[in-house]
């Protein structure tokens, strides 16, 4: 078993490397796009930027083969500038070399400038942690309880009014149920924030101003909740064991609690594990449409803006996140049902 | 083992039966058996799954909405509006199905604008208002009379408002002046210069009301003194200092609130400081606390009036320093050039208690956009082809006077006056009422069922259209990543050993790199359209295929009846396409049609990010744009929500469906 996980980490490490490695290229062969507008000192001064950052190099005399960025002769001076884009294989081993010695994962340009985007990162991570954990306490045991209520009536009136409300809910994008519930919540009927309390509003705002990003995010793994346990128990119940524990005199509820919940939660556990590493990376319109300060937007922000080195760190972020869960997911597979061993040998 | 032998003894007839305690009837005893033809018809795959998709009823209404969208889409290809083009005349029409009358579904718009009492109509001219038709204020014609309804609350403000009314004009103390041991503090109130012309006027009046409330003030400012003062002899002088004349002193209410008094005689005091020419004057208030600074005086008119018989023009002077509108005082920034207010005091221009009452009343925005507009400009050649058509007479283009309908009572002619005209460099333009829809030559206004959005896009063709897009892409990127997971998951998944770990480890990087990443960077590279987003989509989405593919060649690989054919000689194709892939394909078909709508929800949700396509008409790029009007026209939002949610509701029901119907393990499960 240790064996196995090694090597899955090992593998998973692996692909971490190569994946942003593979990014990493593909993203500095865009383009470099210069500001906007004709004024000549806010490009220089961008110019001035990257050549700090190590994107751009500039000589004083033109170099033969290479593709002239842009050239610049500052204001009273004699001597031209040229600039030109940093081979991407040199950026690329000094970034390496920045992560591997100092933990340096460079500085935001725009995003939030000046600081480091190590900074950046840990500074948004208590607020989407904490929105995420709240979510997962609420919405699991939410959609266990539906989905169990489901099945056990099933075909029954109860069963086809959940299933339907699962179904509705499940289908309407997230978006569209946030901006309506934003919409009817906060501006008709001023029940609660529309935005995410600043730290200088009351607590009683701070408090409020988490339902409705808790009940957003909640509402979509209660819907997967609910279905997959339902399907679960369904199929426990037309079980064998089920039907020896029945005639053997049990009452329908020691039944069903002593044997067939249990069997039907064995594939809850990797799928809560699986939602939690979801919602961490999925919560992006809602953090845009809220005002949340947030890891998810900060993803979409970094890419608008062209600011790599946040978009970097923030994707090393929820790569090493969602393999390190994949490998959890296998290992839990192994602990919660003995019958299962993954990458067993026959 | 039993060694007994049991004895078979053969019946010879039927009364051996009688005996026995059961009842046996025969059964074809005497018939011959042969094989006989099946009573029910060998049925297909398709057919089977046909029937047992049929019963699932949820799945059926799933298709057939699918089915209903997918014919709406494409008939929107043949609505008379234009998706491409934007129309700004008509932006932000409301939904409208029948005739305005009461506000539901029928082209009106609800507004609230301050009420004037006099007019007995809302005051239209707003600076915030609703630039509908391309005019700053709203049009008259358009408010349906009966719809206005008062706000029986007024509103009060403390500082000046278009159109309040009412209310005093609220002086307060704010100079201090020492006098010895005592302080206190201090205001004035002046008029600007007024021409005296005590050679003809007699009779001067001064009456002024101070007016007071009860319990507001700490303290009250008390009247002085009122003075004319500021004499001077022309009309550049700017010194005010030459004697001025108290006209009254030590004002003092008789129940010590409202002040109302008249200062009768002020041509005779006048005459007694020995002035009897025309000469400048203002008039002055001064009014004095005792105690704290937050004490106000509050002024409800000021009037100077001369007799009957004084001329016209002093008439009017003292007209403009008279006021009894409050209001009015406050906001009057003077229309002369020295740009010397008529009333100064210092401080802000504060009033108290002055109050406007809010109506709301309903808006026919259609006949704002498409009924007769005033102030249209026409070209000559225009009014010369609607002479053409026969539907207007002009005699003289350079006489206005001489333009005539043809038939008053018709509607045809979209030039129904003309009010003047202009000549610039020989181009004439005939400035006039116009009706719109016929300007445009239509034969009606109009009716969007669900309004315009802010480009004047028709909803519902809008909807349509960008769900045509929407499924096209959807549909053509499905079935190439079908193809592509094909291939890639039979190959991996029939050869299996080192072939499969090599294919398995590319599909692992390939699936690991975030879908967003690989999203963005061909949007960035290759430009944002449909195309971009299709190749995105290929490059990554056959791994879900081709995982499912291979799931289902490792499942029915090893079955006796591929082990029999290949025993048999069958190759690899035939065993490939004869005997495992039709009996994987359920589960892949059901695959591949889930992935449709996860691909238009995934660009809808990138468009509205911002990330996605721009200015294509896509769901995303419509909701995103209308989202800031969801509370003035929330119908622009709800019906794309709608319709988008209903097509993944009734894709899920299909799919479902779809899955159990293709999954032959259960045939005959039901009954």
């Amino acid at each position: 078993m240790g064996k196995y996980i090694l090597k899955r980490l090992a593998l998973a490490v692996v692909t971490l490397f190569i994946i942003l490695s593979l990014t990493f290229i593909l993203i500095k062969l865009l383009r470099i796009e210069l500001p906007l507008g004709g004024d000549q000192k806010a490009v220089f001064s961008y110019m001035e930027n990257q050549v700090h950052l190590g994107y751009v190099e500039s000589f004083t005399s033109p170099i033969e083969g290479r593709d002239l960025l842009w050239q610049y002769t500052p204001t009273g001076q004699k001597n031209t500038l040229y600039y030109y884009v940093t081979p991407v294989m040199k950026q690329y081993i000094r970034w390496l070399g920045n992560i591997v010695t100092r933990w340096d994962w460079g500085t935001s340009l725009y995003v939030a400038p000046n600081r480091t985007a190590i900074e950046i990162i840990m500074g948004r991570l208590p607020v989407s942690m904490s929105l995420n954990i709240i979510s997962v306490i609420f919405s699991v045991p939410l959609g266990i309880f539906l989905g169990i209520v489901a099945a056990l009536n099933k075909n029954k009136p109860v069963d086809h009014f959940i299933s339907t409300f699962v179904m509705i809910f499940i289908s309407i994008p997230s978006f569209i149920l946030i901006t309506f519930s934003v919409w009817i919540l906060a501006y008709q009927l001023n029940w609660l924030p529309s935005q995410w309390a600043k730290p200088t509003d009351p607590d009683a705002t701070k408090v409020l101003s988490y339902i409705i990003p808790v009940f957003a995010l909640s509402f979509g793994s209660v819907c997967g909740y609910c279905r997959f346990v339902r399907a679960e128990l369904c199929e426990v119940m037309e079980s064998e064991y089920l039907l020896l524990a029945r005639t053997k005199g049990l009452t329908k509820r020691q039944a069903i609690i002593r044997h067939a919940l249990r069997n039907a939660m064995v594939p809850i556990v990797p799928a809560i594990l699986a939602e939690f590493i979801g919602i961490l990376g999925g919560s992006t319109i809602l953090e845009r449409l809220y005002g949340i300060p947030g890891i998810g937007g900060l993803f979409y922000d970094s890419l608008n803006k062209k600011d790599w080195s946040v978009l970097f760190v923030d994707m090393a972020l929820f790569t090493t996140i969602s393999l390190v869960s994949g490998v959890f997911l296998d290992l839990s597979y192994g602990l919660i049902d003995p019958r299962i061993r993954m990458g067993a040998k026959k | 083992m039993e060694n007994e032998e049991k004895k078979i003894v053969p019946v010879e007839n039927e009364e051996q039966f009688d005996a026995c305690d059961f009842e046996f009837v025969h059964h074809e005893k005497n018939d011959k058996i042969h094989d006989e033809e099946f009573k029910t018809k060998p049925t297909t795959f398709a057919k089977d799954a046909l029937k047992r998709f049929a019963k699932n009823k949820a799945s059926v209404v799933g298709a057939v909405i699918i089915g209903i969208l997918l014919i709406g889409s494409f008939a929107s290809m043949l609505s008379p509006y234009d998706v491409e083009a934007v129309y700004m005349d008509r932006v932000r029409l409301p939904p409208k199905v029948r005739e305005a009358s009461n506000g539901f579904w029928d082209g009106t718009v609800k507004y609230t604008r301050v009420y004037d009492p006099d007019t007995q109509f809302p005051v239209l001219e707003d600076e915030n208002s609703d630039d509908i038709s391309g005019d700053n204020a709203l049009n008259a014609d358009c408010v349906l009379a009966d719809s206005i309804w008062l706000d029986p609350e007024l509103h009060y403000y403390s500082e000046a408002v278009p159109h309040g009314k009412g209310g005093y004009y609220r002086l307060r103390a704010d100079k201090t002046i020492e006098d010895g041991a005592t302080s206190y503090f201090f205001n004035n109130f002046t008029s600007k210069k007024v021409k005296f012309d005590i050679t003809q006027a007699d009779d001067l009046k001064l009456s002024v009301t101070f007016g007071g409330e009860d319990g507001l003030f700490e303290d009250k400012l008390v009247p002085v003194n009122i003075w004319l003062c500021g004499l001077v002899d022309n009309d550049y002088g700017a010194n005010d200092q030459i004697t001025p004349i108290l006209l009254g002193e030590n004002l003092i209410s008789p129940d010590g609130n409202d002040f109302t008094f008249n200062v009768d005689d002020i041509a005779a005091k006048m005459a007694a400081a020995g002035l009897n020419k025309i000469f400048y004057a203002r008039i002055r208030f001064e009014f004095q606390a005792s105690s704290n600074v937050s004490s106000y005086i509050l002024v409800k008119n000021v009037k100077l009036t001369c007799a009957d018989t004084s001329s016209d023009t002093l008439k009017q002077r003292l007209n403009e320093v008279s006021f009894d509108d409050p209001n009015w005082l406050a906001r009057y920034t003077t229309p002369d050039k020295y740009t010397e207010r008529y009333w100064q005091s210092s401080a802000q221009r504060l009033v108290h208690k002055v109050y406007t009452q809010q109506c709301t009343f309903l808006y026919d925005s259609y006949r704002d956009v498409f009924g007769v507009r005033n102030a249209f400009v026409i070209g000559k050649s225009i009014l010369q082809s609607y002479i053409e058509k026969g539907w207007c007479t002009m005699s003289d283009f350079d006489d206005i006077s001489t333009f005539k309908l043809t038939s008053p009572d018709s509607l045809d002619c979209p030039l129904r006056s003309i009010e003047s005209l202009q000549i610039y460099d020989g181009v004439y333009q005939y400035t006039g009422h116009v009706l719109y829809y016929r300007y445009l030559d239509l034969n009606g206004a109009p009716s969007y069922i669900f309004g315009t959005d802010a480009k004047g896009r028709d909803m519902v063709t809008l909807a349509l259209s960008c769900l045509k897009n929407s499924l096209l892409l959807a549909i053509i990127t499905s079935g190439i990543c079908l193809a592509i997971g094909l291939v890639w998951g039979s190959v991996s998944g029939y050869f299996g050993g080192n072939v499969d770990l090599i294919m398995e480890r590319i599909t692992d990087i390939l699936s690991g790199v975030p879908w967003i990443v690989v999203m963005t960077l061909a949007m960035l590279s290759l430009g944002r359209n449909y195309l971009t987003f299709g190749i995105a989509v290929c490059l990554t989405g056959w791994i879900g295929t081709s995982s499912r593919t291979r799931t289902q060649f490792y499942r029915f690989k090893g079955r006796e009846y591929v082990l029999a054919s290949r025993t048999l000689g069958a190759s690899d194709g035939r065993l490939i396409f004869r005997h495992i892939l039709p009996n994987g394909l359920g589960t892949i078909v059901t695959g591949s049609v889930l992935m449709i709508p996860s691909t238009i929800f995934s660009e809808a949700t990138l468009s509205y990010l911002g990330l996605g396509l721009q200015g294509t008409a896509s769901f995303g790029v419509v909701l995103s744009e209308n989202q800031a009007n969801l509370s003035s026209r929330p119908m622009l939002v709800i019906f794309p929500a709608i319709i988008v949610s209903l097509l993944m509701i009734s894709f899920n029901l299909f799919g479902n469906g779809l899955r159990d119907a293709l999954n032959p393990t259960l045939k005959g499960g039901e009954q």
